[in-house]
């Protein structure tokens, strides 16, 4: 038998190359916004530590960070797929009080160690995962964003799927929401490298899921994922308004009964740099003025206030005619 | 699409800052090392002095040991000691005479106590606040290989806890076949497994109507709440960014039931302060076993990163080399013997 010796431990280098995470945005199901103190209750997901929160200008309540084991595999085009092991970590948000977020993400230490080590390696790391064979960032990167599943292919969407479901068991909601939407993914990868300027690239897929691929270095990383975070909720917000719109001119429906909600739920909600980190400023301004989000945004509330009025005064009008008669 | 901008000119430096924390980390008043000067069983606090004393005696060199090797920096050594008073399973009367008892005897066996704590604390505090569920739900249980991909939602329902996966038979295909088994096995295995399941809590389920009601009557096992009792030393276990058990001074007189007792008492003035970076617990062999279990369950437990953080600053500004692994910033003494 070998004599346990410093040996034993094998040497891991400290900083994770790769960061890969995806962020789930839907609705909170509950009829109103959820008001400050109800929300930082409902997003205390861990017993003895409280939720962080922010008052302006809009209203958002972040919970602590939940952790999840991993031991599975990563995507990658081609060669054998690399084997992680560690935890995930994983944050509920709250925005306005009804737009919810589950956003789960793992930061990846390439050739780490040869075997699984004991438990407690990996809960001194907490939110990293060890990769026991070799790869490359950018393999990795990219088999991610392809978002593939497999049986023992990490699964980042469910794990930021879960935290959302937490949410659907609290008191402080009443399950009645008045407007219907589909929840909404976003994935992110990124490569962490010391020695690069920042830069980051957004692909609107056909699927309609937004990926960001992203170079920074680790000081910037934080920034980089709130960035994410804040593209998926205004992507999310975007698409639930014009599916509202849509919705509103299909035959069989009550017009009002979707624009009403859609109106009082998310008119007041878009503001992409409210909560921007100042040096992802560039990265959103640069991405607004290609892809004219914003502009998209205002257009769509535009008409969806104007068809409100429309019908509103066709209402007056009928009642008008009716008194007439 | 494709959108990949270029990196335009910095802008101006924000004037507008908001983010307010939900929980403020605490700092305490640290030592060195804490170190558990001996354990009892509560029949043996409540029989006859001299096994007491015996006990303290054998404690000694081993407490002076640690005192001369403690890891301090840049700092004088603060050493403090403690004891932990077995009332959870076993509830004599008679408090205050096994209280003067045992602080006289360790004092003759020039063991000086400075902190006394009850193990009942480490379920409930004297406020009724449920200690043990901040460990209960801080706990990870490790991702079976190949399978865990961050789907599977973590489940601690079973009050049991491993560290692998435990024997299992097979299907018997063949009826000649007598024998078929899975063997047991230890995910961080290094050539051999020794597989360790370790029982958390008893629910008495038949009793309750719904999940508060489990869990008041919910039974913490022993290693569960010393290793409640070891986190807590370690200045680990947080409620709100406060310790989750805090200190008191003595106030000069032992209540007659243990239950009035404070969660943990100051019984020396001058001792160093009670938590402490490091932890050493003397005690007899017999407690093995247990120590094994405590050593597997905080190897399960996720500490709060900011509590983690505070700490390590801290000991990196005074040059206090504190290992990052919980369970290896904790070290114990089995003393030879039966008693």
């Amino acid at each position: 038998m070998q004599r346990p010796d410093a040996s034993w431990v094998e040497p891991s280098p400290s900083q994770p190359q790769v960061a890969l995470g995806t962020v789930a945005t839907g609705l909170l199901n509950t009829s109103e916004p959820l008001p400050l103190d109800a929300a930082q209750q409902a997003l205390a997901l861990v017993p003895g530590v409280k939720a962080d929160w922010r008052q302006y200008p809009l209203e958002q309540v972040v919970s602590p960070d939940l952790f999840y084991g991993l031991d599975c595999r990563l995507a990658v085009k081609s060669g054998s797929q690399p084997r992680i092991i560690g935890t995930a970590r994983a944050k509920a948000i709250l925005t306005a009080g009804h737009v919810l977020q589950g956003s789960a993400r793992v930061d990846v230490l390439l050739d780490a160690s040869k075997r699984r080590l004991s438990w407690s390696h990996y809960m001194a790391h907490a939110g990293t995962a060890e990769a026991i064979n070799k790869a490359d960032p950018s393999d990795i990167e990219t088999g991610f964003l392809r978002g593939q599943s497999g049986k023992s292919l990490l699964d980042l969407g469910s794990t930021g799927a879960y935290v959302m479901s937490l949410l659907d068991q609290v008191p402080q909601i009443d399950r009645r929401s008045r407007l219907k939407t589909q929840s909404q993914r976003l994935l992110w990868a990124a490569q962490v490298r010391e020695d690069v300027e920042p830069f980051g690239r957004i692909e609107a897929g056909e699927d309609g899921i937004f990926r960001v691929r992203m170079v920074t270095p680790s000081a910037l990383l934080p920034q980089f994922v709130e960035f994410c975070e804040i593209l998926a909720l205004h992507h999310w917000l975007l698409a639930s308004l014009k599916n509202a719109f849509d919705r509103s001119a299909r035959k069989g429906r009550r017009a009002e009964g979707e624009l009403d909600p859609a109106l009082s739920y998310l008119g007041h909600v878009w503001n992409p740099t409210a909560h921007l980190p100042h040096e992802m400023r560039w990265l959103w301004d640069a991405l607004d003025d290609e892809a004219q989000l914003s502009w998209e945004w205002h257009t769509t509330l535009t008409r969806v206030r104007d068809k409100v009025t429309l019908l509103t005064r066709k209402a007056i009008e009928e009642t008008l005619h009716k008194e007439v008669l | 699409m494709v959108y990949s901008p270029s990196r335009v000119s910095e802008p101006p430096a924000p004037v507008f800052r908001e983010r307010n924390r939900g929980t403020t980390v605490q700092n305490l008043p640290l030592s060195h090392l804490s170190v558990e000067v001996g354990h009892f069983f509560m029949e043996e606090l409540e029989n006859g002095e001299e096994p007491i004393f015996e006990q303290f005696r054998r404690v000694k060199p081993w407490l002076d040991a640690a005192k001369a090797s403690v890891v301090s920096g840049d700092e004088k050594p603060r050493v403090s000691t403690c004891f932990l008073i077995d009332d959870y399973f076993q509830s004599w009367p008679d408090a205050p005479s096994i209280m003067i008892k045992l602080l006289r005897l360790s004092e003759e066996a020039g063991v000086t106590i400075d902190y006394v704590a009850r193990e009942s604390a480490c379920a409930r505090r004297r406020d009724g606040f449920v200690v043990a569920e901040l460990l209960a739900k801080r706990l990870l249980e490790e991702p079976e290989p190949d399978l865990d991909t961050g789907a599977r939602p973590p489940a601690m329902v079973s009050g049991w806890l491993s560290n692998g996966k435990p024997m299992r038979e097979a299907v018997v295909l063949n009826a000649m076949e007598a024998h078929n088994w899975d063997a047991p096995l230890e995910y961080g295995k290094r050539n051999h497994s020794i597989y360790v399941d370790v029982e958390l809590w008893q629910d008495r389920a038949d009793l309750a109507t719904d999940q508060d009601d489990l869990q008041k009557g919910r039974q913490y096992s022993c290693p569960f709440l010393a290793a409640v009792w070891q986190l807590v030393r370690l200045g680990l276990l947080r409620k709100d960014g406060a310790p989750a058990l805090e200190v008191v001074d003595f106030d000069g007189e032992w209540k007659p039931e243990w239950s009035q007792f404070p969660d943990v008492v100051r019984v020396n003035p001058r001792a160093m302060p009670f938590y402490a970076y490091e932890s050493l617990s003397i005690m007899p062999q017999h407690f093995l076993p247990i120590e094994t279990a405590v050593r597997t369950i905080i190897d399960h437990f996720l500490v709060q990163p900011d509590v983690m953080e505070s700490l390590d600053l801290r000991a990196a500004e005074k040059n206090i080399a504190v290992p990052a692994v919980i369970s290896e910033r904790m070290s114990h003494h089995f003393l030879p013997g039966r008693k």
